[in-house]
């Protein structure tokens, strides 16, 4: 009797699982696509979007960093930016720019390669690529920079971000990014952003890629100007191109900081301009059609102040997640399983009210775990089985393991005979 | 046995009160930053006035604010601001802003997780759909190409608080410089929608008489609304002027202001401005200038003295040109 208990309980959370991936193949196939705008909605978000998107305690601004936006100055404008700023010692200009080939406008060239050399500690931008014989998708076997003419002074590191985008106009949702990755020469690149915070404080960033992780989750803080498409909207400091020439800063926010050159729309708070503009996990939207809310330079900047505040996020490795949801999958069909057996008449009501508390319940446990101790719990597909657990259960008992059993046919049968 | 060494006992408890002692001096220092707000970023015109300075300043991104200034902030503002304790605020609407009152907006306590998955909770539990298609209809499926209505007239009145304190207002407006129209239909409302006056005027400015008995109004409150006669459509949109939440707290200093210096001459109109204006009544302070620009009309100081009133309480700015 106990011993069958137990292979009940087994078989129970194993017929869930395969009726989750019957549910997964059948989806795969896009069987139900045409009638799921909802799936279709969700299929891009995680539970943690929620989190930064809603849930986040308001953090505290960060003014070891500085962002200055080049809107649309040509590069003779650039280097008038990047001299007014360099002079007052910034610990490191990130240029988040690429120029490509000499232009028309040579004199404007010549500015801006003076303007960068003379920049002391410089990280220019540069592009992890895959050269066009190489079929190898996740192999990354050459880098694509700006014209040698720029960058000379400057130390190297890739802007690449994690997305789904295949180009760079695609949209794009940016919740990860990657430290630091090996060429198929055996040379390492290091990521724009932790290259950036190396120079402010090069224990930090050493700490940092000590973790050894490949992809490494972004502890968003928040955006700059972005009226209301984040909660967040405030965070660093932002100088536009008219406060640069025009002085219009206090140059103590300067010294000894992170200042970071990019493209945050033709003016600050520009709405309109989606070149380099990226979805997050912060979008007051985090589910289904939203605009993109964060510049390029922005994420950095977040990554920057990631890595100097040693706010990491921790996360499960696929095994350790999955671990955990059959443990705690099995542990519900045990009890479901003890209430359809000893308490038959109860057993919808029970176990709906479970399954409703689980289902309140499990989130706020990843919730409080993120916000707590910065671990990132991704526990969807527990959340999907135990959606599944109630009534999946009842046709695991009253269908298939029935229709298993010799009286189980043989009652089907007679009835079918009345 | 051993015997307990006092000398040493003491040394550590010296140390730990050393220790003790400069940790809470090191978080003094560290609470105790002489500003209570750090500019973030900063779009617009904006200004500051510094606590004791006579005249306001440029907004500068990185400056601090302390809580004896004001913020003024232009028309199209955004301005990021960095509380002490790391939070952060923005301002978003035009006027002129007490740095005191920004402080007590900020909430630099952390809501526990609880208390944020049940907030959360119970919003999307609340969460209304508009299921009326006449309520989603604010977009439009068409490009603009010039000035709407609610733009072509320009009011020049603050957008927000506008408070009066005198019986009579003066209020002015500019227009676009291609436009022709030289009448206009001003009509006020009360609190309840209903139209009180309408008259019909030539030129950019109306006098309005509180003291009247159809501008009579329980509530104090004013909607007035600037339309081009021959084009309804062109308009200010609506601008609400209010009587000050506390009259008598301006009572002390204008009464001394009256005892010390006449209304009767353009000069003192100015110094009625400036005590006006001090005091956040910017619709009062327009009015008296204006007064003294009507007086004199050929004196340009009095114009150039309005737009300062206007600009720097971020009601409009001005072209360098203009």
């Amino acid at each position: 009797m106990f011993r069958r208990f137990w292979r009940d309980v087994i078989l129970g959370t194993i017929f869930i699982f395969a009726l989750m991936g019957l549910f997964g193949s059948l989806t795969a196939f896009k069987v139900f696509d045409i009638m799921d705008p909802i799936g279709e909605a969700f299929a891009d978000m995680e539970f943690t979007d929620v989190y930064f998107s809603q849930l986040l305690d308001d953090p505290v601004a960060d003014q070891n960093v500085v962002l200055v936006n080049v809107g649309l100055e040509p590069r003779a404008g650039i280097a008038v930016l990047l001299d007014s700023i360099s002079k007052y010692d910034p610990a490191v200009i990130g240029v988040d720019l690429f120029f490509d080939y000499p232009k028309e406008d040579t004199l404007g060239d010549l500015m801006l390669m003076e303007a960068l050399g003379r920049v002391e500690n410089l990280v220019l931008v540069n592009k992890l690529s895959q050269t066009m014989g190489n079929l190898d998708p996740d192999s990354y076997d050459s880098l694509e920079w700006s014209d040698p003419m720029f960058t000379w002074n400057a130390t190297p590191a890739f802007a690449n971000l994690l997305t789904g985008a295949n180009v760079q106009e695609d949209l794009k949702m940016c919740r990860r990014f990657v430290p630091q990755l090996e060429l198929d020469n055996g040379e390492n690149q290091v990521a724009f952003s932790v290259k950036m915070a190396s120079f402010f404080d090069s224990e930090k960033a050493e700490k940092f890629l000590a973790r050894g992780n490949e992809v490494e989750v972004i502890n968003y803080r928040g955006n700059v100007l972005d009226y209301g498409a984040t909660k967040f909207g405030n965070k660093y400091f932002a100088l536009d191109v008219w406060d640069v020439y025009s002085g219009n800063f206090v140059s103590e926010i300067i010294k000894d900081k992170v200042v970071i050159f990019c493209f945050l729309g033709e003016e600050l708070g520009d709405r309109e301009n989606f070149e380099d503009k990226f979805f997050t996990p912060l979008n007051e939207i985090y589910v289904g059609r939203a605009f993109p809310d964060m510049y390029g330079g922005v994420i950095h900047a977040n990554i920057v102040s990631m890595v100097l505040n040693e706010d990491y996020i921790y996360y499960l490795s696929d095994f350790q997640s999955w671990t955990l949801t059959v443990v705690m999958l099995f542990f519900t069909i045990m009890v479901f399983s003890w209430i359809y057996k000893k308490l038959p008449k109860w057993y919808d009501g029970i176990t709906k009210v479970i399954q409703v508390i689980l289902l309140v319940g499990i989130p706020y446990i990843m919730i409080y775990a993120m916000d707590l101790y910065s671990i990132k719990l991704e526990l969807n597909i527990l959340l999907i089985a135990i959606a599944l657990s109630g009534d999946g259960l009842e046709v695991f008992y009253g269908v298939v393991k029935n229709s298993l059993s010799k009286e189980g046919r043989k009652e089907l049968f007679k009835v079918s005979r009345l | 046995m051993k015997t307990p060494n006092i000398t040493g006992t003491i040394m550590r408890k010296f140390v730990s009160i050393a220790i003790t002692t400069m940790l809470v001096f090191a978080v003094g220092v560290a609470n105790g930053q002489g500003y209570t707000f750090r500019v973030l970023a900063n779009k617009g015109q904006n200004k500051v006035k510094k606590e004791g300075a006579a005249t306001p300043v440029a907004l500068k991104t990185g400056a601090t604010l302390s809580d004896g200034d004001q913020l003024i902030a232009s028309q199209g503002a955004y301005i990021g601001l960095m509380h002490k304790s790391g939070k952060t605020l923005e301002v978003r609407t035009p006027g002129t802003k007490k740095v005191s009152d920004l402080a007590k907006m900020v909430n630099t306590k952390s809501a526990s997780v609880s208390s944020r998955y049940a907030k959360f909770l119970a919003s999307k539990m609340n969460e209304k759909e508009q299921p009326n298609y006449r309520q989603r209809l604010n977009a439009t499926g068409a490009a603009k190409r010039a000035l709407a209505g609610d733009e072509q007239i320009k009011a020049l009145i603050p957008a927000e608080d506008a408070s009066v304190l005198g019986d009579k207002a003066i209020v002015t407006w500019d227009v676009l410089d291609d436009m022709e129209e030289n009448v206009f239909i001003v009509t006020v409302k009360n609190i309840f929608d209903e139209e009180i006056m309408k008259e019909e005027v030539t030129g950019n400015s109306v006098v309005l008489d509180f003291t009247s008995e159809q501008m009579q109004n329980e509530e104090g409150l004013w909607i007035i609304n600037v339309r081009a006669k021959e084009n309804q459509d062109v308009s200010s949109g609506d601008i609400a002027i209010k009587r000050p939440e506390n009259p008598s707290q301006y009572a002390e200093g204008l009464s001394s202001l009256k005892a010390e210096v006449d209304e009767d001459s353009p000069l003192n109109k100015v110094i009625y401005a400036s005590f006006y204006e001090e005091n956040g009544l910017i619709v009062d302070a327009l009015t008296a200038i204006e007064e003294a620009i009507q007086m004199n009309p050929d004196v340009e100081d009095f114009k150039i003295l309005k737009k300062d009133i206007i600009e720097r309480n971020g009601i409009k700015v001005y072209e360098e040109t203009e």
